[in-house]
C-alpha cells in the first residue's frame, strides 16, 4: 500500500549541495565551543533514546543552530517481525526533540523470534532480495512513515554473505521499495565498494555505473561517504568507518555526483575517531570534489 | 531455509545459540555483536570492569550476552539486569560484593539517563503549622540502597587510575574484614550521576518520604522548631533529592 498521501508532510529541507559529519560522543565539547561549518549533523539515532540526560539536552542545543539528521541503526525494517511500539515510541519523541531534516535507517534485519520471544540482533543484518523480504521491508517502512508522519530514508547496506536465491539485484530491490512507499534513499558508496570488492566485482567503474543507473535519482536524499581499514587480498573487507576516505571512495563519489547530480552528502566515522579538525576536513574534501564535478555555481545552490 | 527460520537462526547463531553458522562469513557479525555488547557494558559498570580487570569482564560480558541475549534496539537498554544475573555467576564466589558494585553503576547510569525533576521553591509554603497535612516529594529520578559491602568506597576509590592509594580502597577493604556495609544515595549533579554515603536514619527517612508520609509522622510535630533538620533539608534541596512539598489528605 503506498502512503504518499500520508506521509510525505512539508520537512525542513537541506541544500542539495549541503555536506555533514557525523557527531559522536568525543565530538561533543568540539561542536559547543566553535559552531560548525557544516550544513547539518547526523547522529544515531539510538543514542539519544534516553528519557533525558547530556546527549538528550546536548542535541536539543545544537539543534537549535543546526539542522540533524537522524540515522538509526536498529529499526531493522527488513525484519519479518514489525518494528515494536517501544522502539517507535522513542524514535517519535526524538523526532518531535529535534525536528531533523531526515530521518533514515538501513535495509537490513535486527528483530526475530526465538522460542516466542522477541530479540534484537544488535547489528545491520543482511536479507535476501526475494519477494517475501520485499513485502516485509515495505510492511515495516509503510509502519514507520505511518507512525512518525513523516518520509523516511532506507539505506543500502555491506552484507558479508550471500544467499542463494534471489528475485532482485540490490538497485531494483531499493527501487521497488521506494515505488511502493515513497520512502527516501540514502546512497552508501563505501557500502557499495566493499560490497563491489568482497563480490570480486572486476570493474567497480561499471558496476557503480549499473547500480546508480538502476536507482531513482530523485529519491536519493543523503550520499554517504566512509573509509575502511585496507586489508589483504584474501580477507573479507569490513565496512568500519574507521579511517579516511580513500581515493577510490572520492573518485566513485565523483562518478556518482555526475550521475545523480548533487545531494546532501555526509561523512561517517566511527572508529579510531579522528580531531573534529580533520573530520572537518574530510568535508571540505567533499566539497572540493562537488565543486570538481558541479562546477562552482551548482555548489553554492540553494534550494 | 524460509525467511523465518532464516532470521531467527542467525540471531540464534548471533548469541552463540548454535555453532553452525547460517552462511559463510556469518561469523563476521557475531565478531562485531559480541564487541558491541562488550563496549555497552564497559560503558555502563565501569567500576565492575576496573575492578574485575579487562580480560575478566570480557568473559563476563558476553557470558551475560549470550545467556540473556539483547532485547531492544538501544544498547543503551542493554545490560539493565547485569547486577541482579551477577550474583548467579560462579564470579560472584571470588567477588561476593560485585553484584551490589554493579548495582550501583546502574543506578548511576539511569540518573543520568532519567528525566531529573527540578526543584520548585514555591511548593515548600505548604509547610505550616500542620505538620501532619503535609509531606516531602522526593525526585522520582534518584536511587538509593543497602547494601552489605562497602559500595560507596568501592566505586569512590574505582574513579581513581590507581584505587589502591586512595584512602576509599582502604576504608572498603578494612569494612570488608569486618563485614560491613553502606548505604548508598545516587543523584544527579548537572548532568552527572553521583554516589554518596548516607547513614541508616537518612536512608529511613528517605523511605518514608518515598512512601507518602506526612512530615509529622517521619520527622515529628516539633521538627521544624530542630535546626539539624533544617540543615538535613537544605542539604537534600541542594542535591536535588527533595524537590518540593505538597498537602496531603
Amino acid at each position: 500500500m503506498s502512503n504518499r498521501q500520508a506521509t510525505v508532510q512539508s520537512q525542513p529541507e537541506l541544500k542539495k549541495t549541503a555536506v555533514g559529519v557525523g557527531l559522536r560522543s568525543e565530538h561533543y565539547q568540539d561542536v559547543l565551543e566553535q559552531a560548525p561549518a557544516l550544513d547539518f549533523l547526523e547522529v544515531h539515532s539510538e543514542n539519544f533514546f534516553g528519557d533525558a540526560g547530556i546527549a538528550v539536552d546536548l542535541l536539543q542545543e545544537i539543534s537549535a543552530s543546526t539542522p540533524i539528521s537522524l540515522h538509526g541503526t536498529s529499526a531493522g525494517l527488513g525484519s519479518l517481525e514489525s518494528v515494536p511500539d517501544d522502539y517507535l515510541k522513542k524514535l517519535k519523541r526524538l523526532v518531535e526533540r529535534v525536528d531533523p531534516v531526515l530521518v533514515s535507517d538501513h535495509l537490513c534485519f535486527t528483530w526475530a523470534r526465538i522460542g516466542g520471544r522477541l530479540f534484537h540482533g544488535g547489528d545491520l543484518l543482511p536479507i535476501p532480495y526475494t519477494k517475501d523480504s520485499l513485502q516485509h521491508a515495505v510492511n515495516n517502512i509503510d509502519r514507520v512513515q505511518q507512525y512518525l508522519g513523516r518520509q523516511i530514508a532506507i539505506e543500502n547496506v555491506c552484507a558479508y554473505i550471500e544467499f542463494d536465491q534471489s528475485d532482485f539485484d540490490e538497485a531494483s530491490f531499493l527501487s521497488e521499495i521506494v515505488a511502493r512507499t515513497q520512502c527516501g534513499l540514502i546512497l552508501d558508496i563505501n557500502n557499495l565498494m566493499v560490497n563491489a570488492r568482497n563480490g570480486q566485482v572486476s570493474n567497480l567503474e561499471n558496476f557503480v555505473d549499473r547500480y546508480v543507473g538502476s536507482l531513482d535519482h530523485s529519491a536519493i536524499t543523503e550520499i554517504h561517504l566512509a573509509g575502511s581499514t585496507p586489508v589483504g587480498e584474501e580477507e573479507l573487507l569490513i565496512d568500519d568507518h574507521a579511517c579516511p576516505v580513500s581515493e577510490a571512495g572520492w573518485q566513485t563519489y565523483e562518478r556518482a555526483l555526475n550521475a545523480i547530480g548533487p545531494k546532501p552528502t555526509l561523512i561517517e566515522w566511527d572508529n579510531n575517531l579522528p580531531s573534529w579538525r580533520e573530520l572537518l576536513g574530510e568535508a571540505t574534501k567533499a566539497r572540493k570534489a562537488q565543486r570538481r564535478v558541479l562546477g562552482r555555481e551548482h555548489s553554492h545552490e540553494s534550494l | 531455509m524460509n525467511l523465518s527460520d532464516y532470521q531467527a537462526h542467525f540471531l540464534e547463531f548471533l548469541f552463540g545459540g548454535t555453532s553452525n553458522p547460517v552462511r559463510p562469513n556469518s561469523e563476521v557479525y557475531r565478531f562485531g555483536v559480541e564487541a558491541k555488547a562488550v563496549r555497552a557494558l564497559e560503558q555502563g559498570y565501569p567500576t565492575v570492569r576496573a575492578l574485575v580487570g579487562p580480560a575478566d569482564f570480557e568473559g563476563l560480558a558476553l557470558d551475560y550476552f549470550r545467556m540473556i541475549r539483547k532485547q531492544s534496539g538501544d544498547w543503551g537498554d542493554f545490560g539493565w539486569g547485569f547486577p541482579s544475573w551477577i550474583i548467579s555467576h560462579r564470579i560472584s564466589d571470588r567477588v561476593p560484593y560485585l553484584s551490589d558494585v554493579a548495582r550501583l553503576d546502574n543506578y548511576i547510569g539511569r540518573v543520568e539517563r532519567s528525566q531529573y525533576e527540578e526543584v520548585n521553591v514555591d511548593s515548600f509554603a505548604v509547610i505550616g503549622e500542620d505538620l501532619a497535612s503535609c509531606s516531602l516529594i522526593l525526585n522520582k529520578g534518584l536511587q538509593f540502597f543497602r547494601s552489605m559491602y562497602p559500595v560507596v568506597s568501592i566505586w569512590e576509590a574505582h574513579k581513581s587510575e590507581t584505587p589502591k592509594d586512595t584512602l576509599s580502597f582502604a576504608q572498603a577493604k578494612r569494612m570488608i574484614a569486618r563485614g560491613r556495609g553502606q548505604n548508598a544515595l545516587i543523584y544527579r549533579a548537572g548532568w552527572k550521576g553521583m554516589a554518596e554515603l548516607i547513614p541508616e536514619k537518612d536512608l529511613l527517612l528517605l523511605e518514608s518520604v518515598r512512601n507518602q508520609r506526612s512530615i509529622a509522622e517521619v520527622f515529628g510535630e516539633d521538627v521544624l522548631k530542630d535546626t539539624s533538620f533544617t540543615h538535613w533539608l537544605q542539604d537534600m534541596i541542594a542535591k536535588g533529592v527533595i524537590v518540593g512539598a505538597k498537602a496531603i489528605h
